[in-house]
């Protein structure tokens, strides 16, 4: 790969994986500088290393502030990248909204979906937290995702779940869009029960649920 | 008087220093709880009426509290012949000790208390420095205080007044800054995070001794509810532990839960979630009281190895299924039953959960009406006393 702008794509990685935030930012502007091609550098650097992240949170090698640690590393990384990616004409693989259901101001669940997501490539729509039903409705009308992710982390919350599954069909666009939900109190059994296409009981199935959702 | 048999509260409050002092007991203690406002929450909830007054008002908190208290000392002599000791607990939510350095903290009329972090996401780190170091009455700490008094005058003494829910250290440093933030912090910022810590430690401490002169008995536990005589430890929630590597937990808790357990004569760690890799670093703890857990979050026979006979185990059953999954009280407290090696050190916290745990869950979150078998039966209490019998 020697001239094609990826000499620097290991230290990249191990820069991200340790969760480097601003100097993963300038390295990424160098590669891009020196003729790296943004979609090369999202493939073969990025999504790898934010998948090792996810690897050693699964065999609890990092715990959560390592993992957040690197998802800002990839964010910072994104902010440098996603100009070049938009002019280079590549694509996102997807696109999907997430938000905290009304009622409930918990984001960390939330927050590592959305950054592992971000670390898959996608394209993430954050809502936020106390998000109402008809916002949710607002934001699969107005940014049309493949996937739209609702948390909860409380069974005096996880209604709101319901609501917004009752709300997106009543205006006629649940079939445009797959659910799925998750957060400490949600069971399988209740995401069936409410109508959600899936339930995820960690970040790294909810981005393996959307890659299957983009990959058909 | 043998205390095993008494049911008077005398006789159950000596138990519950037997347990304390791990003396080999006869059979665990084990208690139905109920922390009263807690417990009318659930109630309230269930039956979709508004709860925020439970916690905003005074008088309300005190009357709901009594009721509950008196249900349930009927229960106890009725059905469960349990080890519990009610009590009176000023109670408005995980918040109160974040509120006294500026955090807001919400009353919603269909949520448990909110609390909005002062240093918000993205502030600069430095922001810990402007903080104003609280007093005892800061945020809502002076009406808890109020609240403690006014209960413990109006009752006649009648109950031992618990403390407030008292989140730990880094519970309470993780409200004030945003989650995130602080998490990335403890990398990025160390300093301004032990700054923080330094802060909640010590309005901790200043916050006990206060609670404790203002109120004829204090029970310096929150959660879980038990009978802890004051001078033998401080009960406090440490749950963002479950969530850290060994390393960081030891940088930056572990000094100041051995600073709370040095002043009040040990500490009894509740965490929810799976934190059996703390358990190197809880074997740190000095004066390490008591561990309360999940037994479907963390694996009981993880903590009755690490600290059976050696600190006091208090084992319940929540329905966040990590690592192992019950269906009704009496499976899960069979199963600890039949692991434990001895008496000494353990006691079961067991909620009258004898229908499906997780079909009552989902209807719960469904809106829909409870399974009666979650309700109390009266064969509940004969059924675990047979239970820790057979298992003696």
């Amino acid at each position: 790969m020697k001239g094609d702008g990826m000499e620097g794509v290991e230290p990249l990685k191990q820069m991200i994986k340790e969760g480097k935030a601003d100097e993963t930012g300038a390295r990424i502007r160098e590669l891009l500088d020196g003729g790296a091609s943004p979609e090369a550098l999202m493939k073969e650097a990025m999504i790898p290393a934010m998948e090792e992240v996810g690897d050693f949170f699964q065999q609890g090698k990092y715990f959560l502030p390592e993992m957040l640690m690197a998802a800002r590393a990839m964010q910072r990384g994104m902010e440098v990248l996603k100009p070049a990616l938009v002019s280079s004409g590549a694509a996102f693989p997807g696109k999907v909204v997430l938000g905290t259901v009304r009622g409930d101001i918990h984001d960390i669940g939330k927050n590592l979906v959305g950054m592992t997501l971000e670390g898959a490539g996608f394209e993430v729509v954050d809502l936020g937290t106390d998000v109402s039903p008809e916002r949710f409705v607002e934001a699969v009308r107005e940014h049309s995702p493949q996937v739209l992710g609702i948390s909860a982390l409380l069974t005096t919350t996880m209604l709101a779940m319901k609501d917004t599954i009752d709300i997106l069909r009543e205006a006629g666009l649940r079939d445009t869009v797959k659910v799925m939900v998750g957060g400490a109190a949600v069971r399988p059994e209740f995401a069936t029960e409410i109508g959600a296409d899936f339930y995820g009981p960690d970040s790294t199935s909810a981005r393996d649920f959307a890659r299957d959702v983009v990959t058909g | 008087m043998d205390i095993w048999e008494d049911q008077s509260v005398e006789a159950r409050k000596a138990r519950w220093k037997a347990l304390w002092d791990l003396e080999d007991l006869p059979r665990p203690v084990w208690f139905v709880p109920a922390s009263p406002v807690l417990a009318a929450t659930q109630m309230y909830s269930m039956q979709r009426l508004p709860i925020d007054e439970l916690f905003t008002n005074r008088e309300i908190q005190y009357e709901v509290s009594m009721t509950v208290n008196t249900a349930f000392e009927a229960m106890q002599r009725e059905s469960y012949q349990d080890d519990f000791i009610p009590h009176l607990q000023p109670q408005m939510g995980v918040g109160v000790f974040a509120s006294a350095f500026g955090c807001e903290v919400v009353f919603p009329p269909d949520q448990m208390p909110w609390t909005y972090p002062v240093i918000k996401a993205g502030d600069p780190a430095e922001k810990v420095y402007e903080l104003e170091p609280p007093i005892v009455t800061s945020g809502l700490l002076g009406d808890v205080l109020d609240y403690a008094r006014y209960f413990d005058e109006k009752s006649g003494h009648r109950y031992p007044i618990a403390m407030t829910d008292l989140q730990g250290p880094m519970d309470t440093a993780y409200l004030v800054w945003d989650s995130c933030d602080f998490m990335v912090a403890m990398y990025e910022h160390p300093k301004e995070v032990h700054h923080l810590m330094r802060l909640c430690t010590d309005l901790m401490i200043d916050f006990v001794k206060e609670f404790r002169s203002t109120v004829n008995e204090m029970v310096p536990a929150h959660f879980p509810p038990v009978y802890l005589p004051d001078g033998m430890g401080l009960a406090i929630s440490e749950d963002v532990m479950a969530v850290l590597s060994p390393s960081l937990y030891e940088e930056f808790s572990l000094p100041y839960v051995n600073e709370l357990s040095e002043e009040f004569g040990g500490v009894l760690v509740h965490s929810c979630g799976d934190f059996e890799h703390q358990i190197p670093a809880l074997r740190k703890v000095k004066g390490l009281r008591g561990i309360n857990f999940g037994v479907t979050e963390t694996r009981f026979e993880a903590i009755w190895e690490a600290f059976g006979g050696e600190a006091v185990v208090i084992p319940h059953c929540t329905a966040e299924v990590i690592v192992a999954d019950f269906k009704n009280a009496y499976e899960w407290v069979e199963y600890v039953l039949e692991k434990k090696t001895g008496n000494r050190g353990l006691a079961l916290m067991v909620v009258p959960a004898v229908g499906d745990i997780h079909k009552t869950d989902l209807d719960i979150a469904l809106g829909k009406t409870v399974d009666p078998g979650y309700a109390d039966t009266p064969d509940f209490g004969r059924r675990i006393r047979e239970l820790l019998e057979k298992y003696a």
